[in-house]
């Protein structure tokens, strides 16, 4: 009975994720975000072009976060509620600020280790470094660790290995941001797009009344 | 026979039984859930299901409202304090139980 009841607890945990909506609209904003900073560095920094593209990012960024959550509820009511059900999980407050707390504290600590050690590897490109170790840690800890979903630690692994090979390569740090969110905003598409297939032909819209 | 194991005879039996546990144990782990997510997750029957959910809801463990999310009609299940509180309690005497005779 133990082993069924600790089943359902990682169930309902990674039931939010399992039909890759989540994924499809995050992997968007990463595109988006790459796209951005791929055509910024195609203008270059100090152009008109470049200069509206940065004005405009954050605009875009706020409406691409309210997008997402709009596009996931929009499609998890048309596409999941009706075939496996509505759940909403349990905020666990107390633990989840010592979860954040703890990744704060981590995410610092790195971020002040990689500034201290630019001092012996000088071409390395920071921002590039710092926003995938980042990215990684959002990916393992937040994701990966909380649904136990082993993908998401791919995702935080891709992330590490491509801050790490882009950091030392020769292109302009816009490029290299561009390629990092272009790269990781792909993988996660493609795998959205797989869960979602898979979840779609795993679970077909009941026949009748849904509604008790 | 010592009062730790004499409490297993304590159990609330409301929770006790194994369709009702499942139900209580998956909507311990959400904060609300509708019938179609019960129904898949625990295996039962609609029948089944709609009938141990009346019981809970009379002992005031779980709440059930009938709401709409978008134009999709939805019978939302949660658990209450009471119940929660129940479930927990049930759990601690049960693992005490299987410590002492494990």
């Amino acid at each position: 009975m133990k082993d069924r009841m600790l089943d359902i607890e990682q169930r309902v945990k990674r039931y939010w994720y399992s039909d890759g909506i989540v994924e499809i609209a995050a992997g968007g904003v990463f595109f988006i975000l790459g796209s951005f900073f791929g055509v910024q560095g195609y203008f270059g920094e100090g152009s008109t072009v470049g200069w509206i593209l940065q004005v405009s990012m954050v605009v875009v960024m706020i409406g691409c976060v309210f997008g997402m959550q709009w596009l996931v509820n929009s499609f998890k009511l048309r596409l999941t509620y009706p075939r496996t059900g509505y759940a909403e999980n349990r905020a666990k407050e107390k633990e989840s600020r010592q979860r954040r707390l703890l990744i704060i504290s981590v995410g610092f600590v790195i971020i002040v280790a990689s500034i201290v050690s630019v001092g012996f590897f000088r071409e390395v490109d920071l921002m590039v470094f710092i926003s995938s170790v980042l990215v990684g840690i959002i990916f393992i800890f937040l994701h990966g660790r909380s649904s136990g979903l082993v993908r998401f630690y791919y995702f935080g692994a891709l992330s590490f290995f491509l801050g790490i090979v882009l950091s030392f390569n020769d292109l302009t740090r816009l490029y290299n941001l561009g390629l990092f969110y272009g790269l990781i905003g792909s993988s996660l598409l493609v795998s959205g797009m797989f869960a979602l297939r898979k979840y779609l032909d795993d679970n077909p819209m009941p026949l009748g009344d849904k509604d008790e | 026979m010592s009062d730790d194991l004499r409490s297993v005879i304590e159990l609330d039996r409301l929770i006790h039984e194994p369709a009702r546990l499942l139900i209580v144990t998956v909507l311990s782990m959400v904060e609300s859930a509708d019938f179609l997510f019960l129904q898949r997750e625990t295996g039962l029957t609609k029948g089944n299901l709609s009938a141990h959910i009346t019981k809970l809801e009379s002992a005031g463990y779980v709440e059930i409202t009938k709401t709409f999310k978008g134009k999709l009609p939805l019978t939302i299940c949660k658990l209450t304090k009471p119940g929660l509180k129940a479930f927990n309690s049930y759990r601690q005497q049960l693992a005490k139980f299987i410590d002492k005779t494990g």
